[in-house]
């Protein structure tokens, strides 16, 4: 008899699968993460060496452009390939700097998404929904961002460490270009992005320690990542190392090789 | 892991105060460096000065109580310092400048540090297990509340999915990559009615229609490859109990959650029916409603493949004789039912798999191509029995009808030829063949043809030689017979004098204009020269004549055109003399009526001009508002040549009746001085033709 059951049904979550989101937690000293996770960590991490430093400068970057953007008046904020809740989370700096800021999460990785939702339970002022970047549309005409974010206003549009994510048969910089044609003027791009540009040898290597996970790694080159910034205008001092973004204290660089291992810059739509 | 104490460059040991900044300085960089603390290097610097501020307190304090320094410990974790290399780098800075901060160097003094070290290691560790403890609890919630979202999502699309599922009238099969099936729906298995337990021993492949089954394997393995998401094509499936299925097959490929390739899912419309119903109507826009036979839009392709696939090919175009008056006398039912006998004939003698194509054209007409690549069939004999299977009447009611065919035949190698050539001269052929009477047939006649063409293309330099003057008018006189040669009138006609085929007659100068389109201008042109002719001629000359074509008396607007010449050319009506062709006039049309009517009644001089021996055409004559025919002139000479004729007795008596009535008769086309001869005797009043336009027009009426 033929099966009744769906069994084909493809299944929703999957803890033995390793995901970005929870080896960047475990890299940044998180305990958000399961042994897979834990054991792809640390292979990337032996392929570059530096990676807890690489990591915590993104982390790092990641809070001053949201300062910077604050700074500038902007006070919503949309979290694309947000990760999970970890230290120093966008609505809380955004929030502790002025707070009424209002901020929307967006990955596409379901235990990320769970795990935000259940931080922000009774935050009236940040939401997290599940969808992939890749559908900019479903991402701005979605209900929670809809909800929470006016998009005839400036807003702070973050993509930091993950459009490495984003393989060239997506066409990344069409992407961009879907999320830039709905943001207002005055609206700021933050993105980091993994470069080979420096260390090459090792970049390959963790490349290829990812390339078997479900997020692959696709770095890029200065020249590429700059590209990306298409119809915005970069701020001082445009796309640099993580490092050399404006740093403000001793947390925000590092000495070794690994300080340079991620482009970073912000950019503002005329 | 000592160093000697720190001392200044006089070997002193520094302030106690410096010490101690220093020492804040310099953990809260490492700090800063070894984990993300997502606050101000400030913050930092504070959260730190108040846990070496704790520790100085524990290393100071009596009595000296070292646990209280695992509370510092767990502090250092609680305020977000808990990276990989935290600890190791607290430890050593720590163990660096404590003893400096403890109070005077001792053996004492050290162990306390040591003691107090040891407990901020338990704090930190305990503190960290605590941390991780805490956090893979949120993560546990998360992955929780995830797999219910995820479950609630799949129960309600698995929900809605059984809905669907089960009461789809669309088949649905989800099979394996290698086609075993995985599931399927009630309607898949009504489609291809075989039962579920049936299934699961075959492959899907097994449904496919052997002649589509190629093709099929094929789309599949693109799909299981990854090479091609989704498929929505018509295609063939085979029913358990043999019968095609014709259905639309959306398939698209299901993948697993790491994304590979693990299911197809296979939807079976059945369109079956829709299919029959489209090649029904497709039947219809390529066959005949009444017969059921090709039409033209198909035979035209049939004829082409035909031409192209053999050496030689037989077309006969066929005209059902008498077809109106079947439809007029007997009604249109008795009509249908002879080409409804006619076509079943055809389709009897000339099965379609035998190489040959049954159509009808329409109207009364078939066509028969007959691929004779393997010898000539002997058309005479094919026509006879054509028409001696039609030959046997039919009953309607008590009325018996039998129907006849006229038969166009062309032959020819088909070499060069083309379905619409082939048609052209068979119709051509048909046409000439009509002409002859029923139940004819003739064969193609390439050298008739020929001058049919030349004709054609004669006609094709109509306006141009209009244009150039070639064509011109001319006057011919008619005569009276009675009274000595008086001219009774003069009728104008057109003449082109072609440079290369010579004289060209009126009859078929107008022939060809109406070919052409020149029609309607000619005969207008014709019409007005005859008015300048006649202004021309003067007041005591005959009347002008034309004889009005068709198109001209039946014309709405020829009263007003009349009525134009005679403006122009200030022309008392009575000196124009127009004529009516009486095949207009027999059927009664009104148009033409009426003109003639009013044009009688405006004062110009009428007649029926073409007037015949039928008895509808003697019947009309008694309308005519002025009692004047004019013979066709096509008995002209051949009834004054064969005076003994059928033909000549009944136009004697025709001429006798028409005398009778008062008609004044005309007779045309008299070529020679014999023949005005005999129509004077036959009582005729006046005639025209070669004979007396060779004479010329009498004095004083001169042609400009
Ligand atoms: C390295 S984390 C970055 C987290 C945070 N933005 C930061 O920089 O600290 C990258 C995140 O991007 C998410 N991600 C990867 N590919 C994605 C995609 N196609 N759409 C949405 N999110 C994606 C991963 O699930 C992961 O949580």
């Amino acid at each position: 008899m033929v099966n009744e059951r769906s069994s084909w049904v493809p299944q929703g979550v999957n803890v033995e699968l390793p995901s970005a989101a929870r080896v960047y937690d475990y890299l940044l000293g998180g305990g958000h993460n399961f042994a897979a996770d834990r054991q792809l960590a640390e292979r990337f991490a032996t392929a570059l060496p530096g990676s807890r430093d690489i990591a915590r400068l993104n982390r790092a970057f990641l809070r001053r452009a949201v300062l910077f953007m604050v700074e500038r008046g902007v006070d919503q904020f949309l979290d694309v390939g947000s990760g999970i809740p970890t230290v120093g989370n966008v609505h809380e700096i955004a929030q502790a700097a002025n707070p009424e800021a209002r901020v929307v999460y967006v990955d596409n990785e379901p235990v990320a998404v769970a795990h935000s939702q259940l931080i922000l339970d009774g935050n009236d002022r940040a939401g997290a929904l599940q969808e992939d970047l890749r559908n900019p549309e479903e991402i701005l005409d979605h209900a929670v961002t809809r909800g929470l974010l006016d998009l005839d206003r400036p807003v702070g549009l973050l993509m930091v460490g993950v459009f490495h994510f984003v393989p060239e048969d997506w066409g990344p910089r069409a992407l961009v270009d879907r999320y830039r044609s709905r943001l207002a003027s005055g609206s700021y791009l933050a993105l980091s992005h993994f470069t080979a540009d420096s260390r090459p040898v090792e970049m390959a290597a963790m490349v290829e320690v990812m390339s078997r996970s479900k997020d692959p790694i696709h770095p890029r080159t200065r020249a590429e990542i700059e590209a990306l910034f298409t119809g915005f205008e970069l701020v001082e001092p445009g796309v640099v190392s993580t490092a050399d973004w404006r740093p403000r204290a001793p947390g925000d660089g590092a000495a070794g090789p690994e300080r340079d291992q991620i482009y970073a810059g912000v950019a503002r739509l005329p | 892991m000592r160093r000697p104490p720190t001392g200044g460059p006089d070997g002193q040991r520094q302030p106690e105060s410096a010490v101690r900044d220093r020492l804040v300085r310099d953990w809260s960089v490492a700090m800063a460096t070894s984990v993300f603390v997502p606050v101000p290097h400030e913050e930092i610097e504070r959260r730190i000065a108040e846990l070496v501020d704790a520790l100085v307190g524990v290393l100071r304090a009596e009595p000296f109580v070292p646990d209280a320094a695992a509370r510092t410990g767990g502090d250092l974790v609680r305020a977000g310092f808990s990276g990989q290399t935290s600890l190791s780098r607290t430890l050593d800075l720590l163990a660096d400048s404590l003893p400096d901060l403890a109070g005077p160097t001792s053996p004492e003094t050290d162990a306390r540090v040591h003691a107090v070290l040891g407990c901020l290691v338990t704090g930190y560790v305990q503190a960290t297990r605590e941390l991780v403890f805490e956090q893979q609890e949120g993560v546990k919630r998360a992955l929780l509340r995830a797999k219910e979202q995820a479950e609630r999502d799949l129960w309600l699309s698995e929900a809605r999915f059984r809905e669907v599922f089960g009461t789809s009238a669309v088949g649905v099969a989800v099979t394996d990559l290698d086609g075993g099936f995985v599931e399927v729906n009630r309607s898949l298995k009504e489609i291809v009615g075989y039962t579920g337990a049936e299934l699961t021993d075959r492959r899907l492949a097994d449904l496919f229609h052997p002649d589509d089954a190629g093709a099929l394997t094929e789309i599949y393995r693109r799909l299981r490859d990854g090479k091609s998401e989704r498929v929505r094509e018509q295609w063939r499936l085979l029913r358990k109990d043999g019968d095609t299925v014709w259905s639309y097959l959306a398939v698209c490929l299901l993948r697993d959650a790491e994304e590979e390739p693990a299911y197809l899912v296979t939807m079976v419309e059945d369109i079956t029916d829709l299919h029959l119903l489209q090649r029904e109507l497709r039947k219809q826009a390529l066959h005949d409603a009444l017969t059921g036979l090709p039409n033209r839009q198909a035979l035209v392709p049939g004829l082409e493949r035909m031409v192209a696939g053999s050496d030689g090919i037989t077309v006969l175009q066929l005209d059902v004789d008498g077809l109106g008056v079947v439809n007029e006398g007997l009604g249109h039912g008795v009509g249908d039912e002879v080409l409804r006998r006619v076509a079943r004939q055809l389709g009897a003698l000339f099965p379609a798999d035998r190489a040959a194509l049954v159509a009808r054209l329409g109207g009364d007409q078939f066509v028969v191509a007959v691929d004779h690549s393997a010898g000539r069939p002997d058309v005479a004999a094919l026509v006879g029995r054509i028409n001696e299977e039609l030959a046997e009447p039919v009953y309607h009611g008590e009325h018996g009808v039998a129907a006849s065919v006229s038969v166009g035949v062309v032959q020819r190698e088909t070499r060069g030829a083309s379905a619409g050539e082939l048609l052209r001269a068979a119709d051509n052929t048909l046409r000439r063949v009509k002409g002859q009477g029923k139940r004819q047939w003739g064969l193609f006649d390439p050298e008739r043809d020929a001058r049919d063409r030349a004709c054609s293309a004669l006609a094709a330099g109509m306006s141009g030689a209009w244009e150039n003057g070639e064509i011109r008018v001319d006057h011919q006189p008619v005569v009276s017979l009675r009274a000595d040669g008086e001219v009774l009138a003069v009728e104008a006609v057109l003449r082109w004098e072609h440079p290369d085929v010579g004289e060209v007659s009126h009859e078929r100068c107008l022939a060809m204009a109406e070919s052409v389109g020149l029609g309607p201008p000619i005969a207008k042109w014709l019409l007005r020269e005859a008015g300048e002719q006649a202004r021309a001629w003067g007041e005591l000359a005959p009347a002008v004549g034309v004889a009005l074509d068709v198109h001209q008396a039946t014309d709405p607007d020829l009263v007003g055109e009349v009525r134009g010449v005679l403006a122009e050319f200030g022309l008392a009506p009575e000196r124009l003399r127009l004529g009516f062709p009486t095949s207009v006039l027999r059927e009664e049309n009104d148009d033409a009526w009426d003109n003639l009517r009013v044009l009688t009644g405006l004062g110009v001089r009428t007649y029926a001009h073409g007037f015949g021996l039928g008895a509808v055409d003697l019947a009309c004559v008694e309308e005519l508002p002025q009692p004047v025919v004019e013979f066709t002139p096509e008995l002209g000479a051949r009834v004054a040549r064969r005076p003994d004729s059928a033909l000549a007795r009944i136009t004697v008596d025709a001429v006798s009746v028409l005398g009778g009535l008062g008609v004044t008769v005309i007779a045309g086309g008299v070529e020679s001085a014999e023949d005005a001869d005999w129509w004077r005797s036959a009582g005729a009043d006046g005639a025209w033709g070669a004979h007396f336009a060779a004479r010329g027009l009498p004095q004083g009426v001169d042609a400009r």
